[in-house]
């Protein structure tokens, strides 16, 4: 037997003591005795105070005792389990495009039987059976990892473990790089209320993707800032951004569903340009742009001052297709602006959001950590399990109450 | 004369005379001093014949020589009738005397009621010893119990007998005693009773000639309650319960101690001869400070 919240039944023998010592220290009527010069003893209360070497009303005692105990007894919330192990995991193990074959090697070292095991990228899996073969199965996907689904993944497969393990304890294996934390992250894994192990894996080689422009104009307006993301690429990886101008062929549909991102960004032709607000990824620029009409559906990337998409994506194959409706104008050096610059950056990036970020300091990783005792069981179940017994030791804690108020008023009667 | 308890006290105070504070009225002839004149062989003085005089008690010698006509004149001696005012109400009874045959303890043998006793006792017998008449007058629940004075050999021991059939209980007061008691009164009480119709009776009593004396008995567990927690009950007042604990135990003592001191100078702005005792004190030396004349001792005659 255990209980879903054991401080309950510290507090009730605590009580308990606090009423045998009451019942040391009574207030009660002092033996009668005649003394005719009565009348000069001040006129008072006729009850006094006295300490006594044992407890006083024992039967009234052993009620309040037994009922207090009953009480915490019955908050404590006492459940019955078969016998587990002591001490089991969570073994949260990153998946996504940041993460590298390394996740693999550690996650298959420190997994044991009665573990849980939990990947995650963009959302968080349980993995219920077949765990060993999923950690041999591990490979980096390509979509963003989030820490803050997986610490939700974890609480989850953590309630389950605590049904037959005392405390748990999570171990999280993952680069942790800089996109996979969000502003959720630390409020969450401030809630596991244990000791939290990160085993840093080695991060994915990050940096800008290298673009294409399919241009046949050497003055073309891209020319510039496709050149500057180009300088900056570390992947190298040609092709994985490629840049139209005018209707996409067959080898750029093939590319993009090899896994490039394949940008559609026609020129603005007779669209008249007129000064527009263009925000993406927390980049604004403010410039005489032409408006292009977009297809409806797809993934928003960029949005237009007034809310209306200023640029969409939309999945092809292993890559995306991605419509950019901000035209240039044919003349001037809004391209050359460093505005520009942040924009197109957004708007040129490998499919699926954002840039893989930078693995994050270690005084951020250090946050992710923390020593100290595992979480117990009843920590992990509070407040989502009840206890068949409460009620009837409330009951019965009820009934001795009840039935220390007709003993104390015997009790009373009788002193009178 | 079958005495019981009080043998050893009354052979302790033999020989103990209790003599008048003033002249006494005439009377019997007995052992005080008379405010009348006799004619007995001790000479006092001489007084002019007067007709219906005695011609027997003219001095003739005189009358020879002077050719004048005088009385001689002796002091005259009286009895002096005592009257012993015992009080009886339970407040006597303290500390609570054990139920004989109940297999208690005897650790409060001596309580007020005994000690009063004993000196009513002791003080009869110093008056019988004079040849006074000697009656006892007890203040008991259902009213006095009254021996009239008298001069006979048995009525110490009736005193004694008397007393030992009563038992302290319930309140009386001990003012009616004064009516019709001779000369001499002496009050045994604990003065818890009626104490300003008390000092009013005895006042009365002194204006008339007459002479009274007080035994104040206190009891030691009254000086010095013990020391545990108690809700003291009034034995006379039922409804008089008040809790004496170590917080009041100081009060208690102040108030008691400063009434004693207001009784004790009350007594004596009345003229009344007053003693207080303790329960366990001796009681012959009690009785000898009694019966003795200020400045003086009452062996005297």
């Amino acid at each position: 037997m255990s209980f879903l919240a054991p401080a309950w039944i510290g507090a009730a023998v605590a009580a308990a003591l606090g009423a045998v010592l009451l019942h040391l220290i009574t207030t009660q009527r002092p033996p009668a005795s005649v003394l005719p010069t009565a009348r000069f003893v001040p006129a008072g209360d006729a009850r006094a105070s006295s300490r006594a070497a044992r407890p006083a009303d024992l039967p009234l005692l052993a009620l309040r005792c037994v009922a207090l105990l009953l009480l915490g007894a019955a908050f404590a919330g006492p459940v019955t389990r078969p016998g587990g192990t002591s001490l089991a995991r969570v073994i949260v193990a990153d998946r996504s495009r940041g993460a590298q074959g390394d996740v693999r090697d550690s996650a298959r070292t420190l997994f044991q039987n009665g573990d849980a095991l939990v990947l995650f990228d963009s959302a968080a899996s349980v993995v219920t059976s077949g765990a060993a073969d999923s950690i041999g199965a591990l490979t980096s996907g390509r979509a963003r990892g989030s820490l803050s689904a997986a610490l939700v993944g974890a609480r989850r497969a953590a309630r389950e473990l605590a049904q037959r393990a005392d405390s748990v304890e999570l171990v999280v294996v993952s680069p942790l790089t800089g996109d996979e934390l969000d502003a959720a992250s630390a409020g969450m894994f401030a809630n596991w209320p244990g000791r939290a192990r990160l085993v840093r894996s080695a991060a994915a080689r990050h940096g800008s993707p290298a673009v294409t422009l399919v241009s046949d104009d050497a003055d073309d307006a891209l020319r510039p800032v496709v050149a500057a993301l180009n300088a900056e690429s570390a992947r190298g990886a040609a092709g994985a951004v490629r840049i139209v101008r005018a209707a996409a062929s067959a080898a750029d549909s093939a590319a993009a569903r090899a896994g490039a991102a394949l940008v559609v960004w026609p020129r603005a032709g007779a669209a008249p340009a007129t000064a527009q607000g263009l925000l993406a990824a927390g980049a604004t620029m403010v410039a005489p742009l032409a408006r292009i009409s977009l297809p409806a559906g797809g993934a928003i990337v960029a949005r237009w001052a007034d809310g209306a998409p200023a640029a969409a994506e939309w999945p092809l194959g292993a890559g995306c297709v991605r419509m950019i409706g901000a035209g240039l104008p044919a003349a001037g050096d809004i391209s050359l602006q460093p505005a520009f610059f942040s924009v197109a950056r957004a708007l040129l990036a490998e499919c699926s959001g954002a840039a893989m970020g930078a693995p994050a300091a270690d005084s951020v990783a250090k946050s992710f950590a923390r020593p100290g005792p595992a979480a117990t069981a009843a920590a992990l179940r509070s407040g989502e399990e009840n206890s068949p017994l409460a009620p009837w030791l409330f009951g019965a804690a009820l009934l001795l109450l009840v039935g220390e108020l007709f003993v104390r008023r015997g009790a009373a009667e009788a002193a009178a | 004369m079958a005495v019981g308890p009080y043998g050893a006290l009354l052979e302790s105070v033999r020989g103990v005379k209790w003599p008048a504070r003033r002249a006494v009225l005439g009377g019997a002839p007995g052992a005080h001093l008379a405010r009348t004149r006799g004619v007995a062989s001790e000479f006092a003085e001489y007084r002019p014949y007067r007709q219906g005089d005695d011609p027997r008690r003219l001095d003739w010698k005189l009358l020879a020589r002077s050719d004048r006509a005088f009385i001689r004149l002796a002091p005259d001696r009286a009895v002096l009738g005592t009257l012993i005012v015992v009080d009886a109400s339970a407040s006597m009874n303290f500390p609570v005397e054990p139920v004989r045959g109940s297999g208690a303890p005897e650790k409060s043998a001596r309580t007020k009621w005994r000690a009063a006793k004993e000196i009513a006792v002791a003080c009869s017998a110093a008056a019988h010893a004079g040849n006074d008449p000697v009656g006892l007058t007890i203040a008991a629940r259902d009213g006095l119990v009254r021996l009239a004075p008298r001069t006979r050999r048995s009525v110490v021991a009736e005193i004694a007998r008397t007393l030992d059939a009563t038992e302290p209980s319930g309140s009386w007061s001990l003012a009616s005693a004064f009516v019709g008691a001779p000369a001499r009164v002496l009050i045994v009480t604990d003065c818890l009773g009626d104490l300003d119709g008390l000092r009013r009776a005895a006042r009365s009593h002194l204006v008339a000639g007459g002479e009274v004396l007080v035994v104040h008995v206190v009891s030691r567990g009254e000086l010095d309650p013990p020391p545990d927690a108690i809700l003291a009950i009034d034995p006379e007042d039922a409804q008089l319960s008040r809790p004496l604990t170590a917080a009041t135990r100081g009060t208690y003592r102040a108030s008691f101690d400063a009434w004693r001191g207001d009784v004790a100078r009350g007594w004596r702005d009345d003229g009344v001869s007053y003693h207080q005792v303790v329960d366990d004190d001796p009681i012959d030396v009690l009785v000898r400070r009694v019966v003795a004349l200020p400045g003086g001792t009452g062996v005297r005659a």
